[in-house]
């Protein structure tokens, strides 16, 4: 029984897969370094989800519908993050340009950390911007968080425009607010 | 009575009441093991079957992180309201995009990871099956005991024959 | 100096891989035996490149020579010896030199094996294929991933130490040597398949070559994936063994592949069939491995395994596609030659089992392949992001496996050739028996679950079968000679190793498929939070939180839980252990192990205001998964012994050059 015919065909098949695995491959290693870097709700211009949150100092309640008709910084961070302990000095900054602005509101949500650590790194780093202990990790699961630091950044009408994963700087924060607020595009 | 009868007709017995046996045990088997519904074993298939969002390559049943706690507190309350295991899935895709679910969905490209090693098997044993029914149409010889001989001998002058074509390097 | 000495030994290294690999190719196109002699000679350059440049990697990492930029990026001052000596393949370069050092030690051993063959081309092309992957791998430490590079700027005070996860167990000590002991060992087998290829000789010479070195490395690589799972249980503290992590794919790869190579190798040595099936087997399987080293480098997959990203990606996907291409090409060229004598006769016999391993073994293969690779297709094609996870891998693998479990009973009793059905119902008429009342039993003890009733059934089925083929050739043996049993069990187990031995791995098999089962469908897991002093009950044990401990070492700071465990279990200690160098704290279980149940704690969040949350999980027959490890360890091993008349006919035919009379070797043979 010969075997020529099949052999060779087959091996040949086995090649052309081959090269479409090789060729797969080598996409994925040449576009590593493009990680979308903007988050699930920002890319779909979607709305935010509402929140409870325990205020971390005070206890008393923060709900996102107190804060309606407001544009809304949303900042995901903890203690322990290296980036989140990087952009810590843009988020003070940013806050204390804006704070007395009547429609502007931030809120940071704690992911992943403990009471007693959070407010002894609050106190030490003097945010003074309220932080709330997210129960149960409604919000984070509700904003479809994966990672931290992850700032949003909500018009008046409930739509998150703008945003980031990671870190984020002065100069990115205004052009943002400035963008939720006249409907522009953010870059 | 036992005793009186032959060996083969006895041992036909033993692979008829085997066969009962079996299949049998197969139908309780397969009736018993039927899909769970309860909600604690619907939570329980649900958390493995969606991915934790922040770890590498944990199910949301595995993983510790709070995220995870989360979903795994929330599930419950989703299957009270009276979301089917679809929509639930469908509501966490939602928030994490498709890279929550822990396997392929069954539309669109991602079918394919079901249907090439499927298809492949299927294939193969196709074959397979193909070249036994060509090799046996040819007559079958049995062989004697001299017959085996020779061949021993013949193989273990073989083993010298590295080209495969009967001549064995002088 | 030692940066020089080491990047010196890397670049000896691989120029004399080189001029190994040129003189042996002048040696073949010119036929003169003295190139030949000599280009082998250079194996010698070589390994002592491979070993010194390791010995200098070593003194480097104690010498807590920060000057180094792998030494600095892992030992710290205060991490323990043994974590020193294993971050010599703690990371991406080091674990380069690694696979440089067993490569090296393969290829000369088997040098030696065939050093009275030197003149033979098959043998010459072999190692002309071997030195061609040291010169590749040796390459790509002097160009890519120099594990001697200095350290830029200033020499730091203090290294950063291993990644925790490293310096955690004293397994990494073992269970990497073992995975690449096996793996890279494939690279042996696939050099001979390519000089069988390229000098046409493609009968048994080079199968009998081959067949040792294979079941070697499979079994350090069977060894390696048991380990592997051992760490995972023991140490990750998520409580599963086995995640479908790409980089455990990565090394489940080859395995398959080995696997159904050294059953369908047996067919060619019978009947000389299947010889492309079993060349491409030997290919495909060295070609995976590569593929497992380039996903687990080149930064495509993000997994808990994975090295840090790298630029050595393109590197070894080129190297990839040289070895699938040279593959391909050689078998579609060699197509026409490859014309096998034999056929089957029968779907009822040993050759049509065997063909049916190889499917499901092959697809088994193709499943995990496509689960692993299946999300970078996705992501180039559509940019979309999926996962594929534990659930996919089990709903295809399991039926195979079960499957699986069903050959293991009825092949090894199929006879050679044909049978009639009757010779089949007479031999497993008992096991068959065996694997109905385990049913029976399975099904009034409450079991439940096709698969893991059919894994118990199916499992009894062939364990039977494999004692009835023991106690049949028991039986044999003493009506020939007038022996005591226990004499003639170890008499029969001796003569024919190679039989027994695998007999032998399939009775670990069934037992990890037992154990699967059991863990599978019988483990209970739940997260309790507890004050101190307060009980809770789960699944008949009582759980006391007693209170927490910390501890501190220059290593580490380890927090952990005391709780104490009723029915005798005693004491249990989950804790989190953080280091200075990592963010976060590292979750070290407390597990308490009996043959039958694992009590098994983990810490899940940092006692510090009192209450304690501690994951429970109780497993049922958890230890069988690595008895079975052992046993398949241990059939391997039996299986490597060469029987007294075939260890002489080998040696008489494997080391005799074209043209020796081997009839004195045939004639002591068959005395």
């Amino acid at each position: 029984m010969s075997l020529s015919h099949p052999a060779r065909w087959i091996a040949l098949g086995v090649g052309v897969v081959m090269v479409l695995l090789s060729v797969v491959l080598a996409v994925s290693i040449s576009r590593r370094p493009s990680q979308a870097s903007m988050p699930r709700l920002v890319q779909q211009h979607a709305a935010a989800p509402d929140f409870t949150l325990r205020d971390l100092s005070t206890g008393k309640t923060i709900t996102s519908t107190s804060l309606k008709n407001k544009t809304v910084v949303v900042n995901f961070f903890n203690s322990w993050c290296i980036p989140c302990q990087l952009e810590e000095p843009a988020l003070q900054a940013f806050y204390a340009e804006h704070r007395t602005e009547p429609d502007f509101a931030m809120v940071g949500i704690i992911i992943d950390d403990d009471a007693p650590t959070m407010r002894n790194y609050v106190a030490k780093k003097g945010i003074d911007w309220p932080v709330g202990i997210d129960p149960n990790g409604k919000a984070s699961v509700d904003f479809g968080t994966t990672g931290q630091p992850e700032t949003y950044v909500i018009a008046p009408d409930g739509v998150a425009v703008c945003g980031a994963l990671g870190p984020s700087t002065q100069a990115a924060l205004d052009v943002w607010l400035a963008a939720a607020r006249n409907g522009q595009e953010c870059t | 009575m036992i005793a009186e009868v032959s060996r083969p007709t006895r041992n036909r017995l033993l692979w008829v009441a085997l066969g009962l046996v079996v299949v049998v045990g197969v139908v309780l088997l397969v009736v018993r093991s039927g899909p769970d519904n309860s909600p604690t074993a619907r939570a329980t298939r649900l958390e493995h079957e969606l991915a934790c969002p922040v770890c590498e390559g944990q199910s949301v049943a595995d993983s510790e992180s709070p995220q995870s706690q989360a979903i795994r507190a929330e599930i419950p309350t989703l299957i009270a309201q009276g979301m089917s295991d679809a929509q639930i899935r469908a509501y966490y895709v939602g928030k994490y995009q498709e890279k929550i679910l822990e396997t392929p969905s069954a539309s669109g490209i991602d079918i394919l990871a079901w249907v090439i090693p499927a298809l492949a098997i299927f294939l193969g044993g196709a074959a397979i099956a193909v070249a036994l029914r060509r090799w046996s149409r040819v007559p079958r010889l049995h062989a004697t005991a001299d017959d085996e001989a020779l061949v021993q001998r013949a193989r273990r002058a073989e083993l010298h024959d590295d080209t495969g074509d009967g001549e064995v390097p002088r | 100096m030692r940066i020089s000495l080491g990047y010196g030994l890397i670049a000896i290294g691989m120029v004399a891989s080189a001029l190994g690999l040129v003189t042996l190719a002048a040696g073949l196109r010119t036929g003169r035996r003295s190139l030949l002699d000599s280009g082998r000679r250079y194996v010698v350059v070589v390994l002592g490149a491979s070993i010194g440049a390791f010995v200098v990697m070593e003194t480097a990492l104690y010498g807590h020579d920060f000057s180094i930029k792998y030494v600095a990026d892992n030992v710290a001052r205060a991490t323990p010896g043994l974590y020193t000596f294993t971050a010599a393949w703690a990371a991406l370069e080091g674990s380069i030199l690694l696979w440089v050092l067993v490569l090296s030690v393969y290829v000369a051993v088997t040098m030696w094996r065939f050093r009275n063959r030197a003149d033979d081309p098959l043998v010459a092309w072999a190692t002309l294929v071997q030195y061609a992957v040291l010169l590749f791998f040796f390459a790509l430490m002097f160009f890519a991933a120099n594990p001697f590079k200095p350290q830029p700027g200033t020499v730091p005070f203090d290294g950063a130490g291993p990644n925790p996860l490293l310096q955690n167990h004293p397994l990494v000590a073992i269970h990497p040597p073992f995975l690449y002991t096996g793996y890279v060992g494939f690279a042996i087998p696939f050099s001979f398949a390519l000089a069988a290829l390229i000098t046409g000789r493609f009968g048994e010479g080079w199968l009998a070559a081959v067949r040792r070195t294979t079941l070697v490395s499979w079994g350090f690589l069977t060894v390696g994936i048991v380990l592997g799972a051992w760490w995972s249980y023991s140490v990750l503290g998520w409580g599963g063994f086995w995640g479908w992590d790409p980089v455990e794919n990565a090394s489940l790869l080859p395995w398959l592949t080995a696997t159904a190579f050294i059953h369908s190798v047996m067919v060619q040595e019978r009947r000389g069939m299947l010889r492309v099936w079993n060349l491409s087997l030997v290919l495909a399987t060295f070609c995976l491995t590569i593929l497992g080293t380039f996903l687990t480098r080149s930064g495509v997959i993000s997994s808990v395994h994975a090295f840090s990203q790298s630029s050595i990606g393109p590197w070894l996907l080129t190297f990839l596609g040289l070895c699938a291409f040279v593959s391909v090409a050689l078998v579609a060229w060699r197509g026409d030659k490859l014309r096998s004598p034999g056929r089957i006769d029968s779907p009822v016999s040993r050759e049509a089992a065997f063909l049916l391993n190889n499917l499901l073994f092959a697809g088994f293969a193709l499943v995990v392949l496509t689960g692993t690779v299946f999300p970078l297709l996705v992501e180039a094609l559509q940019n979309k992001q999926i996962t594929v996870g534990e659930p996919y891998f089990t709903r295809l693998a399991v039926p195979i496996g079960i499957a699986l479990l069903f050959l293991m009973a009825v092949g090894p009793v199929l006879p050679w050739r044909a049978t009639s059905g009757q010779v089949l119902r007479d031999r497993l008429l008992i096991p068959a028996w065996a694997g109905a009342l385990t049913l029976v039993i399975a099904l009034i003890a409450g079991a439940h679950g096709i698969a893991n009733v059919g894994a118990f059934a199916l499992g009894a089925f062939a364990l039977a079968s494999i004692g009835r083929t023991l106690v049949v050739g028991i039986r044999a043996r003493r009506r020939a000679n007038a022996e005591a049993l226990p004499v003639a069990a170890v008499r029969t187990v001796w003569s024919n190793p190679r039989t027994y031995g695998g007999l032998l791995v399939h009775v670990g098999v069934v037992v990890i498929a037992v154990a699967l089962a059991t863990t599978g469908g019988y483990t209970t897991k739940r997260d309790v939070q507890l004050a101190p002093g307060q009980s809770t009950r789960v699944r008949g044990y009582t759980f006391t939180y007693l209170g927490r401990e910390v501890s501190s070492s220059a290593q580490k700071t380890t927090i952990k839980a005391r709780v104490k465990v009723s029915d005798g279990v005693g004491e249990l200690a989950p804790a989190i252990s953080t280091y200075p160098n990592a963010a976060e704290g590292i979750g070290t279980p407390s597990i308490h192990t009996t043959p039958f149940r694992d009590i098994y704690l983990t810490l899940v969040s940092s006692p510090t205001s009192g209450t304690v949350t501690i994951g429970v999980q109780i497993g049922t027959m958890v230890m069988f998964l690595w008895i079975g490890g052992l046993i398949m360890a241990l059939g391997t091993a039996l299986a490597l012994i060469p029987a007294r008349k075939r260890d002489v006919l080998a040696r008489a035919t494997l080391d005799a050059a074209p043209g020796d009379d081997v009839s004195a070797g045939l004639a002591e043979a068959r005395a």
